[in-house]
């Protein structure tokens, strides 16, 4: 057997990744070290904290109570030239799946565990409406899926390195128009593909294809976007338009592209996932002004163009256009905020949103897995209501719960799930300054 | 489900909600005093008019012109100076004065909200029924109930305010007071209050923006590496063994050779790995679709197969132990009709249809003549003159064939052609193992052959052949030699991608037959071998048994 042992074992990723995050960490306090040297720097601090506990539901089974916990910290720094710099970190510990989560496996038992460190800066261009805003920053995400799966040995943890730079124009308070590009590199730590590791069988013949991949998860990200946020009507405004379009292009270094017989070509993946949304929102004010109510209504539509096929062994049949779709989404909201003293309101909210996935090239299948002429698409319907209560200036109790019900013409459900119910709630408190 | 299009979605509208809060504000200022915006219903009456009528956006206020607001209802008044005045619902506000040296207005019931750019020669000033507001450049929040109860908000700059009984008071930034008709109260705090109109408050609020449009970005960028995680899953590649542990799966095929295919399957769990491959050489060179030879394998209904294989090899291993099956000198038989008792096919899976199919043999074959076939329809497969099951390079299995074609001198030869096709062939496997080689056309030279240990059941037994759990699809083969010093075993789960062990409810109660096998084609096969060899080491794999199927590994 032969093992190839040529890429970074979890240690050295673990080093790498640490003086990164470092090498942010200074930047961060050489920042904040220049801010203090500043005379007239200014620090204003924000901070949240979140910790709720729930359950997840999957398809009749419960998973156990877990907590979830969110915490953030963005100390801003004014300083006399003008820049605002705001380094920013949050933590995040999730230990009750979101409805939205991947449902592979079927498993209930997952614990996420975010660090991001983020660094970013604003800067208004004098004389102009103009503020740009380059941006660093650094997450590192471990998740847990399975008993014997151990912090930072999960198959799915994933580091993102990203840096951007948008530049926005307030045409008119709060209404704005902002262009961004970021790059970003994602990167799967401990997933390499077994083809690549997979050495010679008994005989000393190779068992894997010769071009074979080994971070076949891996991409490289470059994303262009455009937000524009807009009165209507423009003299005499009672709702707001966000229209946003974005490009992401993702590049797939190590993983080539499949022909038609199940083997590797010698070009790589690449995809263009284009979006195009728009939220149009109406806020009204009833009981003077004890009662804030904003309801709206969100279109979008995304496309994803990616030259990669699959080929299914098992089946012997080969998916061109595997991982091309179109998908559709709409929904209203209704966000209600009310009390007698709207220092501390009670807030509450409702939404649905429908989406519909159809692929381009990938086939449904029957129950027992044979191939069918139709494409497959699924429907998901996703509902979320939220309430918070004050207890105290920035202290509230919150309670969040979330139903989805995922529908598809796909029947073949042996490895993963494509029509099921799912659904959590959560309850807990938020703290935020 | 592409998870980042969605993900787009979702922060989307949560960052346009908290845009919609100062909407309101948003009308832009003119050169005259004028409602600069209006929602709901807002009535105004002109100085020295009877009546009020139905305000238009853009009309001008001119002084003493009086304001109401129906229920529900906003207006934005905007002086010369950029100045703006807010009026909440079901208020009543007077223009009292607007020129260049004072601004002065009452606001006799309801709600309103200053916002005054500062002039050094400037009065601003608002009435009340039980207060006066007076100001120089402030942003302030004025409230009158219905019994005149006025409750003033300063978020920015400095307030005069003063009673009916000659008190005042002097409101810094974030502080707040309430006047009725026994006179000021006491002056407080804001709170949290302050966070909705103060100039530092807005700055906080914007610099809280920018941190929400940071989440917000990052939530996108991150769902597109979930996505990767989700086609994963989607694929397969990735699920839960019987003993709860991650198990990463991948499957593919690979073509050494124009007139042969390896199939492999890899599994890697934390600490192990294993893998099991099966490569074959088939008759003559493979087309692209392999599937239209790869479905010939478990042998052809009616006319002979067009492909088979000649050889093929299996193998499982942990990359140190290994178990290896080989056969070779493939060649094509009726089975149905070849005349050898006991290897008849009535019933086969149809890897074109997914499905199990019915094969009418109403003759039995009988050991004797081959001169002439049966009226059975024809099943052909191939059959194997030499054969070996390996453990670590022992053989726990084997025969090793004889030498000569395969009609020579032996009955029905003259159906039975010299490259072993034909119906008159016959072969090893044809006699389903049988050590005597009676009915084989060829020479038969046993090497090892492991008796099975068959018991009634398995459940407090590990050394035995049987379900291992009462309704649970948990198999055990064990076989060994007369002295029990060889020994192999293969324990054997039926689960699914969760790990669960499925129950024979599952199946219907089916344990075998078509049944049984429709059902078990939505399944994963988790097979644990170990054997003699392996010094306690094991092997094991979780794999599709539709591979085992269709490669004839499942009869």
């Amino acid at each position: 057997m032969r093992l190839k042992p040529r890429f970074l074992t979890g240690q050295e990723t673990a080093r790498r990744s640490s003086s990164f995050f470092g090498a942010l960490l200074c930047l961060f306090v050489l920042s904040l070290g220049c801010a203090r040297a500043a005379s007239a720097a200014q620090v204003v601090p924000m901070y949240g904290l979140s910790l709720m506990g729930g359950q997840y539901f999957f398809a009749g089974d419960k998973s156990r109570m877990n907590a979830n916990v969110l915490a953030n910290a963005a100390p801003a720094v004014k300083l006399d030239s003008g820049w605002t710099l705001l380094p920013m970190y949050t933590l995040y510990y999730k230990g009750t799946k979101s409805v939205t989560d991947a449902v592979g496996a079927g498993s209930l038992f997952q614990q996420q565990f975010d660090n991001r460190l983020a660094f970013a800066a604003l800067y208004p261009l004098a004389g102009t409406d103009w503020k740009i805003k380059p941006s660093l920053s650094y997450k590192h995400e471990l998740l847990k899926e399975t008993r014997d799966e151990a912090w930072s040995k999960g198959l799915f943890d994933y580091q993102k390195f990203g840096l951007g730079f948008e530049a926005e124009k307030t045409y008119r308070d709060p209404f704005s128009v902002r262009l961004g590009y970021d790059f970003y590199y994602v990167r799967f730590p401990n997933f390499v593909s077994l083809e690549s590791k997979s050495g010679v069988d008994p005989s000393g013949n190779p068992l894997g294809r010769e071009t074979a991949g080994a971070r076949v998860l891996d991409t490289f990200n470059h994303q262009f976007s455009a937000v524009w946020t807009c009165p209507i009507p423009s003299d005499s405004p009672r709702f707001s338009l966000q229209t946003s379009y974005s490009l992401i292009w993702q590049t797939f270094p190590d993983q080539p592209l499949v022909d038609a017989a199940g083997q590797y070509k010698s070009s790589k993946r690449q995809d263009f996932n284009q979006s195009l949304s728009a939220v149009l929102s109406h806020p009204r004010s009833f009981r003077e002004d004890r009662l804030r109510m904003t309801g709206s209504f969100q279109l979008g539509l995304a496309l994803n163009d990616s030259n990669q096929n699959t080929y299914d062994a098992g089946q012997t049949h080969y998916i061109g256009d595997a991982y091309s779709y179109h998908m559709l989404s709409a929904g209203p909201a209704l966000a209600l905020a009310w009390g007698e003293d709207m220092r501390k309101p009670q807030t509450a909210s409702i939404s649905l949103l429908w989406t519909r996935t159809q692929y381009a090239g990938r086939r449904v299948q029957d129950a027992d897995g044979l191939y069918q002429d139709a494409r497959q698409y699924q429907d998901r319907y996703i509902f979320s209501a939220g309430y918070a209560y004050p207890v105290a200036p920035h202290f509230n109790l919150t309670a969040r719960f979330d139903l989805l019900r995922a529908s598809s013409n796909m029947r073949y459900e042996k490895t993963y799930r494509y029509s099921y119910g799912a659904a959590s709630y959560l309850v807990g408190f938020s703290y935020d300054y | 489900m592409p998870i980042y299009a969605e993900a787009r979605r979702t922060v989307l509208f949560r960052s346009i909600l908290s845009c919609c809060a100062f909407i309101f504000f948003a009308a832009q200022s003119d050169a005259a005093t004028l409602l600069s915006s209006i929602d709901g219903q807002v009535f105004l009456r002109g100085p020295g008019a009877a009546a009020f009528s139905e305000a238009a956006l853009r009309q001008v206020v001119p002084p003493g012109a009086e304001v109401k607001t129906a229920a529900g209802a906003r207006a934005v008044i905007t002086f010369e100076d950029g100045s703006k005045v807010e009026i909440g619902p079901k208020s009543s506000f007077v223009l009292e004065a607007a020129d260049p040296s004072v601004s002065r207005m009452r606001l006799g019931m309801g709600w309103m909200k200053a916002v005054v750019t500062k002039m050094a020669h400037r009065r601003f000033s608002v009435r009340t029924p039980t207060a006066v507001c007076s100001v120089r450049g402030t942003e302030f929040d004025v409230r009158v109930g219905e019994d005149g109860r006025t409750s003033v908000d300063l978020f920015k700059g400095q307030l005069g305010v003063a009673d009916d009984h000659g008190n005042e008071a002097v409101l810094r930034e974030g502080q707040h007071v309430e006047v009725d008709s026994q006179g000021l109260g006491r002056v407080q705090g804001l709170g949290a209050r302050g966070a909705e109109g103060g100039a530092a408050d807005r700055e906080r609020q914007a610099l809280r923006r920018e941190v929400g449009l940071q989440m917000t970005k990052e939530e996108v960028q991150s769902a597109a590496a979930l996505e990767q995680k989700n086609a994963v899953y989607q694929q397969g590649k990735a699920m839960v063994d019987v003993n709860g542990n991650r198990v990463r799966i991948e499957e593919y095929i690979l073509r050494p050779s124009a007139d042969s295919y390896k199939f492999v399957v890899l599994n890697e769990r934390s600490d192990r790995f294993d893998y099991f491959f099966r490569q074959g050489t088939f008759n003559k060179a493979l087309p692209d679709d392999l599937s239209t030879a790869l479905r010939q394998i478990p042998g052809c209904a009616g006319a002979p197969c067009d492909y088979w294989l000649t050889s093929y090899r299996t193998g499982y291993s942990n990359t140190q132990d290994s178990v290896v099956e080989t056969a070779s000198g493939g060649h094509l038989v009726d089975l149905n009709n070849n005349q050898v008792a006991g290897d008849e096919v009535t019933y086969a899976f149809d890897a074109s249809r997914n499905d199990f199919t019915s094969i009418s043999v109403p003759v039995s074959d009988t050991p004797g003549d081959n001169g002439s076939r049966n009226a059975n329809t024809s099943f052909w497969r191939a059959l194997y003159d030499t054969y070996s099951l390996a453990y670590n390079g022992v053989d726990h299995n084997a025969w090793t064939s004889g030498v000569g074609a395969y009609n020579v001198g032996l009955a029905g030869g003259a159906n039975c052609s010299a490259a072993g096709v034909g119906f008159g062939c016959g072969g090893i496997q044809s006699m389903g193992h049988d050590v005597t080689g009676v009915g084989d056309q060829r020479t038969l030279v046993n090497t090892t052959v492991l008796q099975s240990l068959d018991t009634t059941g398995c459940d407090s037994l590990d050394n035995c052949t049987g379900y291992r759990e009462d309704g649970k699809f948990h198999f055990i083969a064990y076989s060994q030699n007369a002295g029990g010093t060889v020994w192999d075993k293969y324990d054997t789960y039926v689960i699914d991608d969760n790990g669960k062990v499925a129950s024979f409810s599952d199946f219907s109660g089916a344990t075998g037959g078509r049944s049984y096998k429709d059902s078990l084609l939505k399944w994963n096969f988790q097979q644990i071998i170990t054997a003699s060899e392996f010094q306690g080491r094991k092997i094991d794999l979780v794999f599709e048994p539709k591979i085992l199927i269709e490669s004839g590994l499942i009869p």
